[in-house]
């Protein structure tokens, strides 16, 4: 028998049968109901945060349990030397407006965008914690990485890495965290033949250190490209083991750089 | 299509992909119908009947991979649970082969088990298991080769 045939007959007896019976079709809805209020979790403390910020006072204070986000005028928080070397930004300190307070990092929003609420994550192995927010500009329909235009910033004893792997600088595709083959984020939403995926797999192009506020982070730079558009960007990403702060840079924003000079740290 | 009757025409199918991948039939219908959960909230992004099943598929094939990755590669090399007895005679020799068969199927990459349950249990073209697991054409001309091959070798002993 040729072997295509014998994996052909095996593979036939081996597939496991599954009537499509209530009992299946009530396992789908219970699933739906936990995809729903996963989803509704986010959207409440979406609305929260949407609710104190109309209020319009001077200084915000947001908690959702675990989740928090907190922004304040001239916030509290205090240069340290606690990360490795130092080094010359050549890049200006933005003006001391409205700090954002995000575990223990504050820095300034670049001008017109805004802070999510964040958002819990859990290490599917270990279950150590973490959570990120997304900054991006108000309004902003450009493209979108995990939900997200402009920059992710994750903190916390779980920082998700390639496939969700603690995330670990100067390894290939650390900054794709998804196990699914991610949708290229530069088209619209395709499936079947036209689905357009993103080959994460690409070279570590640079990997340095560069400054965030007063600290030296570890710099990766890596090359992307969506398989069927052909077209190619450079994810790039600054880590801070000791505060366990990551920021990720997916598309190369211009504010990039003075955002980060904006980052002071809490002792 | 609705999301029901999508259910009842390829809910036994989508078991028997996610049963192929996972080796564990109770976890391939939690599985199947998660996927199915998450079809139904995003249901509005495909439109085209035919384009349905394939992103259906390509949510059980995710979910089926992030359920590895969960496991962790003890788990996903371990053999199948073994079944009820046959009696002997072709029966026997069927159910060696199979046996066979599939512990050479758990040895093989992630990638090359995916592409040769897609072509050789499903019958899906090269261009559909690419679409599927969101590869290109040519990795799969080239995962089924070495995955039917590392399995000619290791199947050696059933000819």
């Amino acid at each position: 028998m040729r072997t295509d045939d014998m994996v052909r007959e095996a593979l036939a007896d081996l597939a496991p049968t599954a009537p499509a019976d209530n009992t299946a079709l009530a396992g789908v809805h219970r699933a739906i109901g936990r995809r729903r209020r996963r989803q509704h979790v986010a959207q409440a403390v979406a609305a929260v945060a949407l609710a104190a910020t109309a209020v319009g006072t001077g200084a915000l204070l947001l908690r959702a349990e675990d989740n928090k986000v907190q922004t304040g005028n001239g916030g509290d928080g205090r240069p340290t030397t606690t990360e490795p070397t130092t080094e010359t930004t050549g890049v200006p300190k933005p003006d001391e407006g409205d700090r954002t307070q995000f575990g223990p990092v504050s820095f300034v929003l670049p001008q017109g965008w805004e802070a999510t609420p964040s958002q819990k994550l859990t290490d599917p192995e270990t279950g150590a914690q973490g959570d990120f927010i997304c900054i991006a500009p108000t309004d902003d329909t450009g493209p979108v990485w995990e939900d997200c235009s402009g920059l992710l910033i994750y903190r916390g004893d779980y920082i998700p890495g390639s496939e969700t792997r603690p995330y670990e600088p100067h390894t290939a595709a650390a900054w794709s965290h998804s196990f699914d083959v991610p949708s290229c984020p530069f088209e619209p939403p395709a499936f079947g033949p036209d689905f357009d995926g993103v080959d994460t797999s690409g070279a570590l192009i640079e990997q340095s250190f560069r400054p965030v506020g007063d600290k030296s982070a570890y710099y990766d730079r890596w090359q992307a490209n969506c398989q069927r558009s052909d077209h190619p960007f450079e994810p790039q990403a600054w880590f801070l083991p000791q505060s366990k702060v990551l920021v990720l840079d997916i598309f190369g924003h211009p504010e990039t750089a003075e955002f980060l000079a904006s980052f002071e740290f809490e002792e | 299509m609705a999301t029901e009757d999508l259910f009842r025409e390829r809910y036994s199918e989508m078991v028997g992909l996610a049963g192929l991948l996972l080796n564990d039939r109770g976890a391939a219908e939690e599985v199947v119908q998660d996927a199915f959960a998450k079809y139904h909230m995003a249901r509005h992004r495909v439109r085209e009947p035919e384009r349905q099943v394939a992103y259906l598929r390509s949510i059980v094939c995710n979910l089926a991979r992030g359920r590895l990755r969960r496991w962790g590669l003890e788990r996903r090399r371990q053999p199948l649970p073994e079944r009820e007895a046959l009696p002997a005679g072709d029966a026997a020799e069927a159910r060696h082969r199979r046996d066979t068969v599939a512990a050479a199927l758990a040895g093989l990459p992630r990638r090359q088990r995916e592409c040769v349950v897609l072509r050789y249990w499903l019958d899906l073209s090269e261009r559909d298991i690419a679409a599927t697991l969101g590869i290109a054409a040519g990795s799969v001309k080239s995962h089924l080769h070495r995955g039917l091959a590392a399995l000619e070798s290791r199947l050696e002993d059933l000819r």
